[in-house]
Protein backbone atom coordinates (compact mmCIF):
# COMPACT_ATOMS: atom_id res chain seq x y z
CA UNK A 1 0.00 0.00 0.00
CA UNK A 2 1.12 3.51 -0.69
CA UNK A 3 1.54 5.88 2.19
CA UNK A 4 1.68 9.61 1.68
CA UNK A 5 3.60 11.65 4.14
CA UNK A 6 3.86 15.41 3.93
CA UNK A 7 7.12 17.25 4.30
CA UNK A 8 5.80 18.68 7.58
CA UNK A 9 4.98 15.26 9.02
CA UNK A 10 8.39 14.03 7.99
CA UNK A 11 9.92 17.06 9.70
CA UNK A 12 8.24 16.19 12.98
CA UNK A 13 9.45 12.61 12.65
CA UNK A 14 12.97 13.86 11.95
CA UNK A 15 12.82 16.08 15.00
CA UNK A 16 11.68 13.21 17.22
CA UNK A 17 14.45 10.94 15.97
CA UNK A 18 16.91 13.79 16.42
CA UNK A 19 15.97 14.23 20.06
CA UNK A 20 16.24 10.45 20.58
CA UNK A 21 19.69 10.37 19.02
CA UNK A 22 20.77 13.22 21.28
CA UNK A 23 19.64 11.26 24.34
CA UNK A 24 21.44 8.15 23.10
CA UNK A 25 24.63 10.16 22.71
CA UNK A 26 24.53 11.47 26.25
CA UNK A 27 23.98 7.96 27.66
CA UNK A 28 26.79 6.54 25.53
CA UNK A 29 29.06 9.35 26.71
CA UNK A 30 28.50 8.43 30.34
CA UNK A 31 29.27 4.79 29.56
CA UNK A 32 32.32 5.53 27.44
CA UNK A 33 33.72 8.36 29.52
CA UNK A 34 34.87 10.12 26.36
CA UNK A 35 33.06 12.27 23.92
CA UNK A 36 30.88 10.48 21.43
CA UNK A 37 28.94 12.44 18.88
CA UNK A 38 25.90 11.12 17.07
CA UNK A 39 25.42 13.09 13.87
CA UNK A 40 22.06 14.48 12.86
CA UNK A 41 20.30 11.55 11.27
CA UNK A 42 19.06 11.39 7.73
CA UNK A 43 15.46 10.15 7.74
CA UNK A 44 13.17 8.91 5.00
CA UNK A 45 10.34 6.51 4.31
CA UNK A 46 11.20 3.46 2.26
CA UNK A 47 9.58 0.23 1.23
CA UNK A 48 10.81 -3.02 2.72
CA UNK A 49 12.35 -4.13 -0.56
CA UNK A 50 14.32 -0.89 -0.89
CA UNK A 51 16.13 -1.47 2.37
CA UNK A 52 18.78 -3.58 0.69
CA UNK A 53 20.22 -0.68 -1.25
CA UNK A 54 19.99 1.74 1.66
CA UNK A 55 21.98 -0.32 4.14
CA UNK A 56 25.60 0.75 4.23
CA UNK A 57 27.98 -1.85 2.79
CA UNK A 58 27.05 -4.52 0.32
CA UNK A 59 24.87 -7.57 0.47
CA UNK A 60 27.55 -10.11 1.26
CA UNK A 61 28.94 -8.05 4.11
CA UNK A 62 28.55 -9.34 7.58
CA UNK A 63 26.20 -7.18 9.59
CA UNK A 64 25.26 -6.98 13.23
CA UNK A 65 21.70 -6.16 14.13
CA UNK A 66 19.86 -5.40 17.33
CA UNK A 67 16.14 -5.86 17.25
CA UNK A 68 13.46 -4.41 19.55
CA UNK A 69 9.84 -5.41 19.03
CA UNK A 70 7.03 -3.25 20.30
CA UNK A 71 3.23 -3.38 20.50
CA UNK A 72 0.64 -0.70 21.09
CA UNK A 73 -1.35 1.73 18.96
CA UNK A 74 1.34 1.19 16.41
CA UNK A 75 3.23 -2.10 16.35
CA UNK A 76 6.42 -3.20 14.70
CA UNK A 77 10.07 -3.45 15.45
CA UNK A 78 13.07 -1.18 15.57
CA UNK A 79 16.36 -2.44 14.23
CA UNK A 80 19.81 -0.99 14.50
CA UNK A 81 22.10 -2.39 11.82
CA UNK A 82 25.88 -1.97 11.73
CA UNK A 83 28.42 -3.35 9.31
CA UNK A 84 30.53 -5.59 11.60
CA UNK A 85 33.61 -3.69 10.48
CA UNK A 86 32.34 -0.48 11.97
CA UNK A 87 30.91 -2.41 14.90
CA UNK A 88 34.37 -3.72 15.77
CA UNK A 89 35.70 -0.17 15.82
CA UNK A 90 32.87 0.86 18.09
CA UNK A 91 33.50 -2.04 20.43
CA UNK A 92 37.20 -1.21 20.51
CA UNK A 93 36.31 2.23 21.76
CA UNK A 94 34.23 0.79 24.58
CA UNK A 95 36.44 -2.11 25.57
CA UNK A 96 39.62 -0.12 26.06
CA UNK A 97 41.36 -2.81 28.10
CA UNK A 98 41.47 -5.32 25.29
CA UNK A 99 42.54 -3.92 22.01
CA UNK A 100 43.74 -7.31 20.88
CA UNK A 101 41.92 -8.23 17.68
CA UNK A 102 41.03 -11.73 18.85
CA UNK A 103 39.56 -10.65 22.14
CA UNK A 104 37.62 -8.01 20.34
CA UNK A 105 35.79 -10.59 18.31
CA UNK A 106 34.75 -12.41 21.46
CA UNK A 107 33.36 -9.42 23.29
CA UNK A 108 31.67 -7.92 20.28
CA UNK A 109 28.20 -9.40 20.53
CA UNK A 110 27.62 -8.44 24.16
CA UNK A 111 29.00 -4.95 23.83
CA UNK A 112 27.08 -4.32 20.64
CA UNK A 113 23.80 -5.51 22.09
CA UNK A 114 24.27 -3.05 24.92
CA UNK A 115 25.25 -0.11 22.72
CA UNK A 116 22.37 -0.93 20.40
CA UNK A 117 20.05 -1.13 23.37
CA UNK A 118 21.05 2.36 24.47
CA UNK A 119 20.47 3.85 21.03
CA UNK A 120 17.19 2.03 20.39
CA UNK A 121 15.84 2.82 23.86
CA UNK A 122 16.62 6.49 23.47
CA UNK A 123 14.86 6.58 20.12
CA UNK A 124 11.82 4.49 21.06
CA UNK A 125 11.53 6.10 24.49
CA UNK A 126 11.52 9.54 22.89
CA UNK A 127 9.05 8.51 20.23
CA UNK A 128 6.55 7.06 22.74
CA UNK A 129 7.05 9.87 25.26
CA UNK A 130 6.63 12.72 22.82
CA UNK A 131 3.65 11.13 21.11
CA UNK A 132 2.25 10.10 24.51
CA UNK A 133 1.84 6.56 23.31
CA UNK A 134 2.26 3.60 25.58
CA UNK A 135 4.12 0.73 24.01
CA UNK A 136 4.92 -2.75 25.32
CA UNK A 137 8.35 -4.08 24.39
CA UNK A 138 9.77 -7.59 23.99
CA UNK A 139 13.28 -8.17 25.31
CA UNK A 140 15.79 -7.13 22.63
CA UNK A 141 17.56 -9.73 20.49
CA UNK A 142 20.90 -9.63 18.74
CA UNK A 143 21.75 -11.28 15.41
CA UNK A 144 24.87 -11.32 13.24
CA UNK A 145 24.93 -12.33 9.61
CA UNK A 146 24.13 -11.23 6.09
CA UNK A 147 21.38 -8.72 5.44
CA UNK A 148 18.99 -11.36 4.15
CA UNK A 149 19.24 -13.30 7.36
CA UNK A 150 18.71 -10.20 9.47
CA UNK A 151 15.65 -9.08 7.57
CA UNK A 152 14.02 -12.46 7.45
CA UNK A 153 14.31 -13.01 11.16
CA UNK A 154 11.01 -11.12 11.26
CA UNK A 155 8.34 -11.87 8.74
CA UNK A 156 7.41 -8.55 7.25
CA UNK A 157 5.18 -7.68 4.41
CA UNK A 158 7.41 -6.85 1.43
CA UNK A 159 5.17 -3.90 0.61
CA UNK A 160 5.27 -2.43 4.09
CA UNK A 161 6.57 1.09 4.37
CA UNK A 162 9.27 1.75 6.91
CA UNK A 163 11.06 4.64 8.50
CA UNK A 164 14.69 4.52 7.64
CA UNK A 165 17.21 6.62 9.52
CA UNK A 166 20.96 6.68 9.27
CA UNK A 167 23.28 8.17 11.79
CA UNK A 168 27.02 8.33 12.21
CA UNK A 169 28.85 7.78 15.45
CA UNK A 170 31.95 9.86 15.78
CA UNK A 171 34.28 8.98 18.63
CA UNK A 172 37.44 11.07 18.48
CA UNK A 173 39.07 9.97 15.18
CA UNK A 174 36.90 6.98 14.38
CA UNK A 175 33.73 7.38 12.44
CA UNK A 176 31.19 4.58 12.41
CA UNK A 177 28.05 4.42 10.36
CA UNK A 178 24.98 2.83 11.86
CA UNK A 179 21.68 2.34 10.08
CA UNK A 180 18.52 2.56 12.10
CA UNK A 181 15.36 1.15 10.61
CA UNK A 182 11.89 1.22 12.13
CA UNK A 183 9.66 -1.47 10.70
CA UNK A 184 5.94 -1.02 11.06
CA UNK A 185 3.23 -3.51 10.52
CA UNK A 186 0.96 -2.49 7.67
CA UNK A 187 -1.52 0.03 9.06
CA UNK A 188 0.69 1.01 11.97
CA UNK A 189 2.48 3.70 10.04
CA UNK A 190 -0.81 5.31 9.04
CA UNK A 191 -1.73 5.35 12.73
CA UNK A 192 1.60 6.91 13.55
CA UNK A 193 1.11 9.60 10.92
CA UNK A 194 -2.35 10.34 12.32
CA UNK A 195 -0.85 10.71 15.77
CA UNK A 196 1.87 12.98 14.42
CA UNK A 197 -0.83 15.05 12.72
CA UNK A 198 -2.71 15.59 15.99
CA UNK A 199 0.54 16.78 17.42
CA UNK A 200 1.47 20.43 17.26
CA UNK A 201 4.96 21.69 16.66
CA UNK A 202 4.79 23.62 19.91
CA UNK A 203 4.80 20.28 21.77
CA UNK A 204 8.35 19.52 20.67
CA UNK B 1 -1.12 -6.12 51.90
CA UNK B 2 0.05 -4.54 48.67
CA UNK B 3 3.54 -5.86 49.14
CA UNK B 4 2.25 -9.34 50.01
CA UNK B 5 0.16 -9.33 46.89
CA UNK B 6 3.08 -8.42 44.72
CA UNK B 7 5.32 -11.00 46.38
CA UNK B 8 2.86 -13.76 45.70
CA UNK B 9 2.57 -12.43 42.14
CA UNK B 10 6.24 -13.18 41.52
CA UNK B 11 6.47 -16.48 43.42
CA UNK B 12 6.48 -18.55 40.22
CA UNK B 13 9.73 -16.88 39.28
CA UNK B 14 11.49 -18.84 42.03
CA UNK B 15 11.37 -21.79 39.68
CA UNK B 16 13.19 -20.40 36.65
CA UNK B 17 16.93 -20.83 35.98
CA UNK B 18 17.31 -17.08 35.78
CA UNK B 19 18.11 -14.67 38.61
CA UNK B 20 15.15 -12.35 39.10
CA UNK B 21 14.75 -9.22 41.17
CA UNK B 22 11.84 -6.76 41.14
CA UNK B 23 12.13 -3.22 42.49
CA UNK B 24 9.73 -0.31 42.74
CA UNK B 25 10.44 3.26 41.67
CA UNK B 26 12.17 3.93 45.01
CA UNK B 27 14.55 1.01 44.38
CA UNK B 28 12.89 -0.99 47.16
CA UNK B 29 13.33 -4.71 46.53
CA UNK B 30 9.95 -6.44 46.18
CA UNK B 31 11.18 -9.81 45.03
CA UNK B 32 14.49 -11.67 45.13
CA UNK B 33 14.39 -15.17 43.67
CA UNK B 34 16.20 -18.39 44.61
CA UNK B 35 18.72 -18.23 41.75
CA UNK B 36 19.85 -14.81 43.00
CA UNK B 37 20.06 -16.16 46.56
CA UNK B 38 22.42 -18.84 45.32
CA UNK B 39 24.61 -16.56 43.23
CA UNK B 40 24.87 -13.71 45.74
CA UNK B 41 24.44 -15.62 49.02
CA UNK B 42 21.97 -12.91 50.01
CA UNK B 43 18.71 -14.56 51.10
CA UNK B 44 15.35 -13.19 50.03
CA UNK B 45 14.62 -12.38 53.70
CA UNK B 46 17.74 -10.20 53.77
CA UNK B 47 17.01 -8.60 50.42
CA UNK B 48 13.27 -7.94 50.53
CA UNK B 49 12.26 -4.45 51.54
CA UNK B 50 15.88 -3.27 51.34
CA UNK B 51 16.96 -0.55 48.97
CA UNK B 52 18.80 -2.05 45.98
CA UNK B 53 21.21 0.90 45.90
CA UNK B 54 22.21 0.25 49.52
CA UNK B 55 22.97 -3.40 48.76
CA UNK B 56 24.83 -2.59 45.55
CA UNK B 57 26.20 0.96 45.85
CA UNK B 58 27.89 0.89 42.41
CA UNK B 59 24.40 1.04 40.85
CA UNK B 60 24.10 4.61 42.16
CA UNK B 61 26.40 5.86 39.40
CA UNK B 62 24.83 7.78 36.53
CA UNK B 63 25.57 5.13 33.94
CA UNK B 64 23.27 2.69 35.75
CA UNK B 65 20.73 5.05 37.27
CA UNK B 66 20.00 6.87 34.03
CA UNK B 67 19.20 3.64 32.28
CA UNK B 68 17.13 2.07 35.05
CA UNK B 69 15.11 5.21 35.71
CA UNK B 70 13.28 5.15 32.33
CA UNK B 71 11.76 1.76 33.15
CA UNK B 72 9.62 3.19 35.98
CA UNK B 73 7.62 5.01 33.31
CA UNK B 74 7.28 1.88 31.17
CA UNK B 75 10.23 2.51 28.87
CA UNK B 76 11.89 -0.12 26.67
CA UNK B 77 14.01 -2.91 28.18
CA UNK B 78 17.58 -2.09 29.21
CA UNK B 79 20.51 -4.44 28.62
CA UNK B 80 23.68 -4.68 30.71
CA UNK B 81 25.95 -7.00 28.76
CA UNK B 82 28.20 -9.56 30.39
CA UNK B 83 31.15 -8.13 28.49
CA UNK B 84 30.86 -4.60 29.82
CA UNK B 85 29.57 -5.39 33.33
CA UNK B 86 30.38 -9.05 34.08
CA UNK B 87 28.07 -9.21 37.09
CA UNK B 88 25.91 -6.31 38.22
CA UNK B 89 24.92 -8.09 41.49
CA UNK B 90 28.47 -8.75 42.57
CA UNK B 91 29.05 -9.59 46.25
CA UNK B 92 32.03 -10.80 48.24
CA UNK B 93 30.80 -14.38 47.86
CA UNK B 94 30.23 -14.18 44.08
CA UNK B 95 32.10 -16.65 41.92
CA UNK B 96 34.73 -14.52 40.14
CA UNK B 97 34.63 -16.69 37.02
CA UNK B 98 30.94 -16.36 36.40
CA UNK B 99 29.60 -13.76 34.00
CA UNK B 100 26.04 -12.58 33.73
CA UNK B 101 23.89 -10.90 31.11
CA UNK B 102 21.22 -8.66 32.62
CA UNK B 103 18.02 -7.43 31.01
CA UNK B 104 15.73 -5.04 32.89
CA UNK B 105 12.12 -4.79 31.79
CA UNK B 106 9.19 -2.69 32.95
CA UNK B 107 6.28 -4.55 34.55
CA UNK B 108 3.00 -2.87 35.43
CA UNK B 109 2.91 -2.07 39.16
CA UNK B 110 0.06 -2.52 41.58
CA UNK B 111 -0.61 1.23 41.35
CA UNK B 112 -2.17 2.08 37.98
CA UNK B 113 0.15 3.90 35.57
CA UNK B 114 3.22 2.94 37.56
CA UNK B 115 5.88 0.40 36.73
CA UNK B 116 8.30 -1.86 38.54
CA UNK B 117 11.68 -2.73 37.10
CA UNK B 118 12.34 -6.44 36.79
CA UNK B 119 15.99 -7.56 36.54
CA UNK B 120 16.52 -10.87 34.73
CA UNK B 121 20.05 -12.10 35.28
CA UNK B 122 21.27 -14.94 33.06
CA UNK B 123 24.39 -16.96 33.79
CA UNK B 124 26.17 -16.89 30.40
CA UNK B 125 29.48 -18.33 31.62
CA UNK B 126 29.07 -21.69 29.87
CA UNK B 127 27.59 -20.13 26.75
CA UNK B 128 30.37 -17.58 26.48
CA UNK B 129 32.97 -20.26 26.96
CA UNK B 130 31.39 -22.36 24.23
CA UNK B 131 31.27 -19.41 21.84
CA UNK B 132 34.89 -18.64 22.59
CA UNK B 133 35.84 -22.28 22.02
CA UNK B 134 34.09 -22.28 18.65
CA UNK B 135 35.77 -19.06 17.68
CA UNK B 136 39.09 -20.48 18.71
CA UNK B 137 38.46 -23.61 16.64
CA UNK B 138 37.45 -21.50 13.68
CA UNK B 139 40.63 -19.44 13.95
CA UNK B 140 42.71 -22.59 14.17
CA UNK B 141 41.02 -24.03 11.09
CA UNK B 142 41.64 -20.79 9.20
CA UNK B 143 45.31 -20.87 10.25
CA UNK B 144 45.64 -24.43 9.04
CA UNK B 145 44.11 -23.58 5.67
CA UNK B 146 46.50 -20.63 5.37
CA UNK B 147 49.45 -22.89 6.20
CA UNK B 148 48.36 -25.48 3.68
CA UNK B 149 48.06 -22.86 0.95
CA UNK B 150 51.56 -21.66 1.73
CA UNK B 151 52.96 -25.18 1.52
CA UNK B 152 51.22 -25.74 -1.80
CA UNK B 153 52.68 -22.54 -3.21
CA UNK B 154 56.14 -23.58 -2.06
CA UNK B 155 55.72 -26.98 -3.69
CA UNK B 156 54.62 -25.34 -6.89
CA UNK B 157 57.66 -23.09 -6.87
CA UNK B 158 60.00 -26.04 -6.29
CA UNK B 159 58.33 -27.91 -9.11
CA UNK B 160 58.94 -25.02 -11.48
CA UNK B 161 62.56 -24.88 -10.43
CA UNK B 162 62.92 -28.59 -11.10
CA UNK B 163 61.31 -28.21 -14.49
CA UNK B 164 63.74 -25.50 -15.41
CA UNK B 165 66.68 -27.58 -14.23
CA UNK B 166 65.42 -30.45 -16.30
CA UNK B 167 65.09 -28.20 -19.34
CA UNK B 168 68.67 -27.03 -18.81
CA UNK B 169 69.88 -30.58 -18.76
CA UNK B 170 67.91 -31.43 -21.92
CA UNK B 171 69.30 -28.39 -23.69
CA UNK B 172 72.81 -29.43 -22.78
CA UNK B 173 72.35 -32.91 -24.21
CA UNK B 174 70.70 -31.63 -27.35
CA UNK B 175 73.54 -29.21 -28.00
CA UNK B 176 76.12 -31.91 -27.49
CA UNK B 177 74.30 -34.41 -29.67
CA UNK B 178 73.27 -32.15 -32.53
CA UNK B 179 75.53 -29.18 -32.74
CA UNK B 180 78.84 -30.59 -31.70
CA UNK B 181 78.37 -33.69 -33.79
CA UNK B 182 78.24 -31.93 -37.14
CA UNK B 183 81.49 -29.94 -37.12
CA UNK B 184 83.28 -32.87 -35.53
CA UNK B 185 82.04 -35.19 -38.26
CA UNK B 186 83.30 -32.78 -40.94
CA UNK B 187 86.59 -32.48 -39.13
CA UNK B 188 86.89 -36.24 -38.76
CA UNK B 189 86.11 -37.13 -42.35
CA UNK B 190 88.44 -34.52 -43.85
CA UNK B 191 91.28 -35.39 -41.52
CA UNK B 192 90.80 -39.09 -42.24
CA UNK B 193 90.80 -38.47 -45.98
CA UNK B 194 93.92 -36.33 -45.71
CA UNK B 195 95.76 -38.85 -43.61
CA UNK B 196 94.96 -41.76 -45.97
CA UNK B 197 95.25 -40.05 -49.36
CA UNK B 198 97.45 -37.03 -48.72
CA UNK B 199 99.59 -37.73 -51.81
CA UNK B 200 96.57 -37.91 -54.14
CA UNK B 201 95.67 -34.23 -53.70
CA UNK B 202 97.08 -31.17 -55.36
CA UNK B 203 98.35 -28.37 -53.10
CA UNK B 204 95.27 -26.27 -54.06
CA UNK B 205 92.89 -29.05 -53.02
CA UNK B 206 94.83 -29.54 -49.79
CA UNK B 207 94.49 -25.83 -49.05
CA UNK B 208 90.67 -26.06 -49.55
CA UNK B 209 90.47 -29.02 -47.18
CA UNK B 210 92.55 -27.25 -44.58
CA UNK B 211 90.34 -24.13 -44.86
CA UNK B 212 87.30 -26.32 -44.34
CA UNK B 213 88.91 -27.94 -41.29
CA UNK B 214 89.86 -24.55 -39.90
CA UNK B 215 86.26 -23.37 -40.29
CA UNK B 216 85.00 -26.40 -38.39
CA UNK B 217 87.60 -25.90 -35.69
CA UNK B 218 86.55 -22.25 -35.27
CA UNK B 219 82.92 -23.22 -35.02
CA UNK B 220 83.77 -25.88 -32.47
CA UNK B 221 85.85 -23.43 -30.54
CA UNK B 222 83.14 -20.80 -30.26
CA UNK B 223 80.55 -23.40 -29.40
CA UNK B 224 82.74 -24.90 -26.71
CA UNK B 225 83.45 -21.48 -25.30
CA UNK B 226 79.73 -20.73 -25.00
CA UNK B 227 79.05 -24.14 -23.52
CA UNK B 228 81.80 -23.74 -21.00
CA UNK B 229 80.62 -20.31 -19.89
CA UNK B 230 77.07 -21.46 -19.74
CA UNK B 231 77.86 -24.52 -17.64
CA UNK B 232 79.89 -22.28 -15.32
CA UNK B 233 76.92 -19.97 -15.01
CA UNK B 234 74.58 -22.90 -14.35
CA UNK B 235 76.75 -24.38 -11.64
CA UNK B 236 77.42 -21.04 -10.03
CA UNK B 237 81.15 -21.18 -10.75
CA UNK B 238 81.13 -18.18 -13.03
CA UNK B 239 83.24 -15.36 -11.66
CA UNK B 240 81.46 -12.04 -11.69
CA UNK B 241 84.04 -9.25 -11.58
CA UNK B 242 82.40 -5.93 -12.36
CA UNK B 243 84.47 -2.86 -13.11
CA UNK B 244 84.04 0.44 -14.92
CA UNK B 245 85.16 0.31 -18.55
CA UNK B 246 84.59 2.05 -21.87
CA UNK B 247 82.04 0.10 -23.88
CA UNK B 248 83.32 1.63 -27.11
CA UNK B 249 86.57 -0.40 -26.87
CA UNK B 250 84.72 -3.67 -26.36
CA UNK B 251 82.42 -2.97 -29.32
CA UNK B 252 85.44 -2.12 -31.53
CA UNK B 253 87.12 -5.36 -30.48
CA UNK B 254 84.04 -7.47 -31.32
CA UNK B 255 83.69 -5.77 -34.69
CA UNK B 256 87.32 -6.52 -35.50
CA UNK B 257 86.91 -10.18 -34.62
CA UNK B 258 83.71 -10.60 -36.66
CA UNK B 259 84.63 -8.32 -39.58
CA UNK B 260 85.80 -11.25 -41.73
CA UNK B 261 82.46 -13.04 -41.41
CA UNK B 262 80.62 -9.84 -42.26
CA UNK B 263 82.87 -9.07 -45.24
CA UNK B 264 82.08 -12.47 -46.73
CA UNK B 265 78.40 -11.46 -46.99
CA UNK B 266 79.22 -7.86 -47.85
CA UNK B 267 77.59 -6.65 -44.65
CA UNK B 268 78.58 -3.29 -43.19
CA UNK B 269 79.41 -3.37 -39.44
CA UNK B 270 79.08 0.13 -37.98
CA UNK B 271 79.69 1.32 -34.42
CA UNK B 272 77.80 4.46 -33.40
CA UNK B 273 78.90 4.07 -29.79
CA UNK B 274 80.01 7.42 -28.38
CA UNK B 275 83.38 8.10 -26.84
CA UNK B 276 83.69 7.50 -23.11
CA UNK B 277 80.63 5.28 -22.91
CA UNK B 278 81.35 3.98 -19.47
CA UNK B 279 79.49 1.08 -17.90
CA UNK B 280 79.94 -0.81 -14.66
CA UNK B 281 79.86 -4.51 -15.55
CA UNK B 282 81.89 -7.68 -16.00
CA UNK B 283 83.86 -7.02 -19.18
CA UNK B 284 84.13 -10.70 -20.19
CA UNK B 285 80.39 -11.19 -19.95
CA UNK B 286 79.66 -8.05 -21.96
CA UNK B 287 82.19 -9.20 -24.56
CA UNK B 288 80.40 -12.57 -24.90
CA UNK B 289 77.02 -10.86 -25.18
CA UNK B 290 78.18 -8.45 -27.89
CA UNK B 291 79.89 -11.19 -29.91
CA UNK B 292 76.79 -13.38 -29.71
CA UNK B 293 74.44 -10.58 -30.75
CA UNK B 294 76.66 -9.36 -33.61
CA UNK B 295 77.33 -12.85 -34.99
CA UNK B 296 73.59 -13.60 -34.81
CA UNK B 297 72.91 -10.40 -36.73
CA UNK B 298 75.44 -11.39 -39.40
CA UNK B 299 73.81 -14.80 -39.64
CA UNK B 300 70.33 -13.42 -40.30
CA UNK B 301 71.22 -10.48 -42.50
CA UNK B 302 71.28 -11.04 -46.27
CA UNK B 303 74.19 -9.91 -48.44
CA UNK B 304 74.85 -6.14 -48.65
CA UNK B 305 72.99 -5.52 -45.43
CA UNK B 306 73.99 -3.31 -42.52
CA UNK B 307 74.48 -3.86 -38.79
CA UNK B 308 74.64 -0.87 -36.45
CA UNK B 309 75.66 -0.84 -32.80
CA UNK B 310 74.70 2.29 -30.85
CA UNK B 311 74.13 3.42 -27.28
CA UNK B 312 72.18 5.93 -25.25
CA UNK B 313 72.13 6.83 -21.55
CA UNK B 314 68.74 6.26 -19.89
CA UNK B 315 68.67 7.20 -16.23
CA UNK B 316 71.16 5.11 -14.32
CA UNK B 317 71.62 2.76 -17.27
CA UNK B 318 73.24 2.73 -20.68
CA UNK B 319 71.03 1.16 -23.32
CA UNK B 320 72.96 -0.62 -26.10
CA UNK B 321 71.30 -1.69 -29.33
CA UNK B 322 72.37 -4.02 -32.16
CA UNK B 323 70.23 -3.33 -35.23
CA UNK B 324 70.30 -5.34 -38.43
CA UNK B 325 68.55 -5.13 -41.78
CA UNK B 326 67.88 -8.85 -41.72
CA UNK B 327 64.99 -11.27 -41.94
CA UNK B 328 63.21 -10.21 -38.80
CA UNK B 329 61.59 -12.51 -36.27
CA UNK B 330 57.92 -13.40 -35.99
CA UNK B 331 56.11 -12.46 -32.78
CA UNK B 332 55.63 -16.10 -31.95
CA UNK B 333 59.34 -16.84 -32.22
CA UNK B 334 60.30 -13.76 -30.19
CA UNK B 335 58.65 -15.33 -27.17
CA UNK B 336 60.78 -18.45 -27.55
CA UNK B 337 64.10 -16.66 -27.93
CA UNK B 338 65.27 -16.38 -24.33
CA UNK B 339 63.67 -19.53 -23.01
CA UNK B 340 65.66 -22.54 -22.00
CA UNK B 341 62.66 -24.88 -22.07
CA UNK B 342 61.79 -24.29 -25.73
CA UNK B 343 64.24 -25.43 -28.38
CA UNK B 344 64.54 -22.77 -30.97
CA UNK B 345 67.08 -22.38 -33.76
CA UNK B 346 66.77 -20.82 -37.16
CA UNK B 347 68.95 -21.43 -40.15
CA UNK B 348 70.88 -18.34 -41.25
CA UNK B 349 70.77 -16.63 -44.65
CA UNK B 350 73.89 -18.57 -45.76
CA UNK B 351 72.63 -21.76 -44.14
CA UNK B 352 74.51 -21.01 -40.89
CA UNK B 353 73.46 -23.20 -38.02
CA UNK B 354 72.87 -22.06 -34.47
CA UNK B 355 72.44 -23.75 -31.14
CA UNK B 356 69.89 -21.48 -29.51
CA UNK B 357 72.31 -21.29 -26.61
CA UNK B 358 73.72 -17.87 -27.39
CA UNK B 359 70.70 -15.78 -26.43
CA UNK B 360 70.04 -17.75 -23.27
CA UNK B 361 73.60 -17.05 -22.26
CA UNK B 362 73.19 -13.34 -23.13
CA UNK B 363 70.10 -13.06 -20.92
CA UNK B 364 71.86 -14.80 -18.05
CA UNK B 365 74.88 -12.50 -18.31
CA UNK B 366 72.97 -9.24 -18.68
CA UNK B 367 70.74 -10.07 -15.73
CA UNK B 368 73.79 -10.97 -13.67
CA UNK B 369 75.01 -7.42 -14.36
CA UNK B 370 71.74 -5.91 -13.22
CA UNK B 371 70.51 -5.08 -16.71
CA UNK B 372 67.73 -6.20 -19.01
CA UNK B 373 67.68 -7.64 -22.51
CA UNK B 374 64.86 -7.57 -25.04
CA UNK B 375 64.18 -7.58 -28.74
CA UNK B 376 62.06 -5.63 -31.18
CA UNK B 377 61.51 -6.98 -34.64
CA UNK B 378 59.28 -7.11 -37.66
CA UNK B 379 59.35 -9.87 -40.25
CA UNK B 380 61.23 -8.68 -43.34
CA UNK B 381 62.26 -5.36 -41.79
CA UNK B 382 65.08 -6.35 -39.48
CA UNK B 383 65.68 -6.80 -35.82
CA UNK B 384 67.04 -4.76 -32.92
CA UNK B 385 68.36 -6.38 -29.77
CA UNK B 386 68.59 -4.06 -26.77
CA UNK B 387 70.34 -4.50 -23.48
CA UNK B 388 71.03 -2.22 -20.54
CA UNK B 389 73.97 -1.99 -18.18
CA UNK B 390 74.45 0.22 -15.12
CA UNK B 391 76.59 3.30 -15.78
CA UNK B 392 78.19 3.19 -12.34
CA UNK B 393 78.57 1.01 -9.26
CA UNK B 394 75.70 1.15 -6.77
Amino acid sequence: MDIKITEEQLDILREIINIGVGKAASTLNSLLGSHIKLMIPYVKLIKFNEIQKEIEGNESDNLASLNLKFKGNFSGSAKLIFPTDGASKLVRAFAEEDDDEEDLDEIRSGTLSEIGNIVLNALMGTLSNLLRQHLVYSPPSYIEGELDKLLHADKFDLDSVNIFARTRFVIQDIEIVGDFVLFFEVGSLTTLITIIDSYGEEDL
Amino acid sequence: VELLESISRFDLLDHVPVGICVIDKNYKILFWNISLENWTEISSEEANDKNLLELFPHLKSFKYRSRIESLFSGGPPTVFSSQLHKNIFKTVSSDENKIFHTTITAVPAAEPGEYYAMFSVEDVTALTKRINDYRHMRDQALDEIEQRKKTEAELHEKQEELQELNATKDKFFSIISHDLKNPIAVFLSISEMLSKMFEDFSPEELKDFLDEMNKSAKKLNSLLENLLQWSRAQTGRLQYNPDTFDLRDVVQNSIMLLKMNADKKNIGLISDVQEQSYVYADINMVDTVLRNLISNAIKFTPEKGKITISDEVKGEFREVSVTDTGLGISEEDINKLFRIDVHHTTIGTSKEKGTGLGLILCKEFIEKNGGEIWVESRLGEGTTFYFTLPTEAK
